[in-house]
């Protein structure tokens, strides 16, 4: 029980976060570059691990999906981060609290990996039990839907069919 | 093609609402490839400038 409201609470934070990168793309028009989408992206994917736990229960194969993922965003992430590391090369975008935004990606990424191997600790059910969705639960799952289709008719509005420019 | 990435994770989050899980792991498995070679064009593309 407590690691399915974890896992939850994992999908929530990462809603918020892609919320509120929809906030600078949207309030201070702020248009994400293609690596800032790649780690949107590596952001739904450990949004799904976590997911997977909550619909079919708790399972080693979907803390992999998510530890997959937060590798794939944290290496684009840092990736972004030593692009704009030499001083002649100015920072991306306006920073949030004193650091940029693809700083913040890598410590979220860097936060789930910290996370997943915490509830790794957790003792675990016998595998096999499918738990039945609340309300709650249903919710955050159409939320986080929600969040990723908006994130397409964004991007398809902005890069159109073809890939994104810098 | 960014956008169909973006595609690609709301059919998994579809088929995880509607009870698929190995659909919903297909399509991340799928979104992950893409996203790679996504990662890839861009990292080339800034290698070339290099060149």
């Amino acid at each position: 029980m407590l690691e399915r409201f974890l896992n939850a609470l994992i999908v929530l934070i990462l809603s918020g976060v892609l919320l509120g990168a929809f906030g600078f793309q949207f309030i201070k028009h702020e248009e994400p570059c293609p690596l800032c989408l790649l780690q949107r992206l590596g952001m739904f994917g450990v949004g799904l691990g976590a997911l997977l736990n909550l619909r079919f229960g708790i399972k080693m194969p979907h803390y992999g999906i998510m530890l997959l993922s937060a590798f794939f965003g944290g290496f684009v992430a840092l990736r972004q981060i030593s692009l704009h590391v030499c001083p002649t090369f100015p920072l991306f975008g306006v920073p949030f609290w004193g650091l940029s935004l693809y700083t913040w990606s890598f410590l979220v990424f860097a936060s789930t990996v910290l996370a997943v191997a915490l509830l790794l600790f957790l003792p675990k059910k016998t595998e096999g039990d499918k738990p039945t969705l609340g309300i709650g639960e249903k919710s955050v799952i159409i939320l986080f839907l929600l969040i990723a289709v908006a994130n397409m008719i964004a991007t398809l509005f902005q890069c159109g069919l073809g890939p994104c420019v810098d | 093609m960014m956008a169909a990435l973006f595609g690609v994770f709301s059919i998994a989050l579809w088929a995880l609402l509607a009870g698929r899980r190995l659909v919903a792991i297909f399509f991340w498995f799928l979104a992950v490839v893409l996203s790679i070679a996504m990662f890839w064009h861009h990292a080339t593309d800034h290698l070339q400038i290099l060149w």
